[in-house]
C-alpha cells in the first residue's frame, strides 16, 4: 500500500514528505485492519526517513527547549518503533530515538490537550510510552481538550484528542464522556483527508468498525 | 521502486515544511457561536411580519 504510494506519484519527494507527515499512522491499515505489510512498504517507509532523516539528537522536552521540535522526535520515534515492530528488527536500533519526557502537566489543561492532538499519532495500540502513561494519568483533561475544541469548531483539533480518548476507551479506562457520538459527530462534519484518517482511526478503537 | 531511481533533491525549505506540517497546531482563531442577545428583538420581529401559513382551500 505505502509502496503503491510512492510508486505511482508524480512526484516521489512529495510522496515519501506524505508518509513522514502521516507518520505512525501510515501503519493503522496493518494494525487495524487486516492489510498485508509487505517489505516494499517497509522500504517506502525507511527511504522517506533517508530522503527526510530526523533530528539526530533528541531535542529537549518543553519548557526547557522548544515545543515542535520536540513534537515532530515524537512522531517520528513512533513511525519508527511500529516499522521496527512490522519488520521484526525490534532491538537492532530505530531509525529515530526516542525522545525524553512527556507532556505530564495537565493544569493547563487547554493548553496541554493541543499538545496531545499534536501527538496523536502515538495514540495506536501497538505503542506505549510515557506519553500514553500521561493520557491516561488525565481522561478529564483530554475531554475537557475535545469539548473545547468542538466548540471552537476546530474540528481536526477536536478529532486528534478524541483519538486519544478512543485509545483509552479501548483499554478499558473510565472516560468523563462518550466518545462514540462525538467521533459520530466529527465524521459528519468532515474537514478534510486528515480528519476521515483520525476519525477512521477513532472508530476502529470503539470498534465501530470491523476489521 | 521509481522514488530509488529517481534523483531526490531535498532543500531546507522542503524540510522546514516537513517539520511545519508534522506539527499539526490548533486553530489560530476559534469559530464558535457568541451570545447576541440584540438578536433576539429581531427574531420576535421577524416571528411576528412572517406571513400567516396557507389554509387548505375550500370548495374544491
Amino acid at each position: 500500500m505505502l509502496a503503491e504510494h510512492v510508486e505511482r506519484a508524480d512526484d516521489p519527494k512529495a510522496a515519501l514528505a506524505a508518509i513522514r507527515v502521516v507518520g505512525a499512522d501510515a501503519f493503522a491499515p496493518y494494525l487495524l485492519a487486516e492489510a498485508v505489510f509487505h517489505p516494499d512498504d517497509a522500504a517506502a517507509v525507511s527511504q522517506s526517513f533517508a530522503v527526510f532523516p530526523p533530528a539526530v539528537s533528541t531535542p529537549d522536552p518543553p519548557p526547557s527547549g522548544p515545543a515542535e521540535p520536540w513534537i515532530v522526535a515524537w512522531r517520528d520515534w513512533a513511525t519508527a518503533a511500529l516499522l521496527a515492530r512490522l519488520t521484526g528488527t525490534q532491538g537492532d536500533g530505530t531509525l529515530a530515538p526516542r525522545p525524553e519526557g512527556a507532556p505530564t502537566d495537565h493544569t493547563d489543561w487547554q493548553r496541554w490537550s493541543v499538545r496531545m492532538s499534536q501527538l496523536s499519532p502515538l495514540a495506536l495500540p501497538a505503542l506505549d510510552g510515557p506519553v500514553h502513561a500521561a493520557a491516561r494519568a488525565a481522561p478529564l483533561a483530554l475531554a475537557r481538550g475535545a469539548t473545547r475544541a468542538v466548540l471552537r469548531r476546530d474540528f481536526p483539533t477536536a478529532t486528534r484528542i478524541v483519538r486519544w480518548l478512543a485509545l483509552l476507551h479501548a483499554e478499558g479506562v473510565r472516560l468523563p464522556l462518550d466518545p462514540v457520538p462525538l467521533v459520530e459527530h466529527l465524521r459528519l462534519h468532515g474537514g478534510g483527508p486528515r480528519l476521515a484518517l483520525d476519525a477512521a482511526i477513532a472508530r476502529r478503537l470503539l470498534g465501530l468498525e470491523a476489521p | 521502486m521509481l522514488a530509488q531511481h529517481t534523483p531526490l533533491l531535498v532543500t531546507p525549505t522542503d524540510a522546514t515544511a516537513l517539520g511545519t506540517a508534522m506539527v499539526e497546531p490548533e486553530a489560530v482563531l476559534s469559530d464558535a457561536p457568541t451570545y447576541a442577545p440584540e438578536a433576539t428583538g429581531a427574531l420576535l420581529l421577524g416571528l411576528l411580519i412572517s406571513p400567516k401559513e396557507p389554509k387548505e382551500p375550500k370548495g374544491k
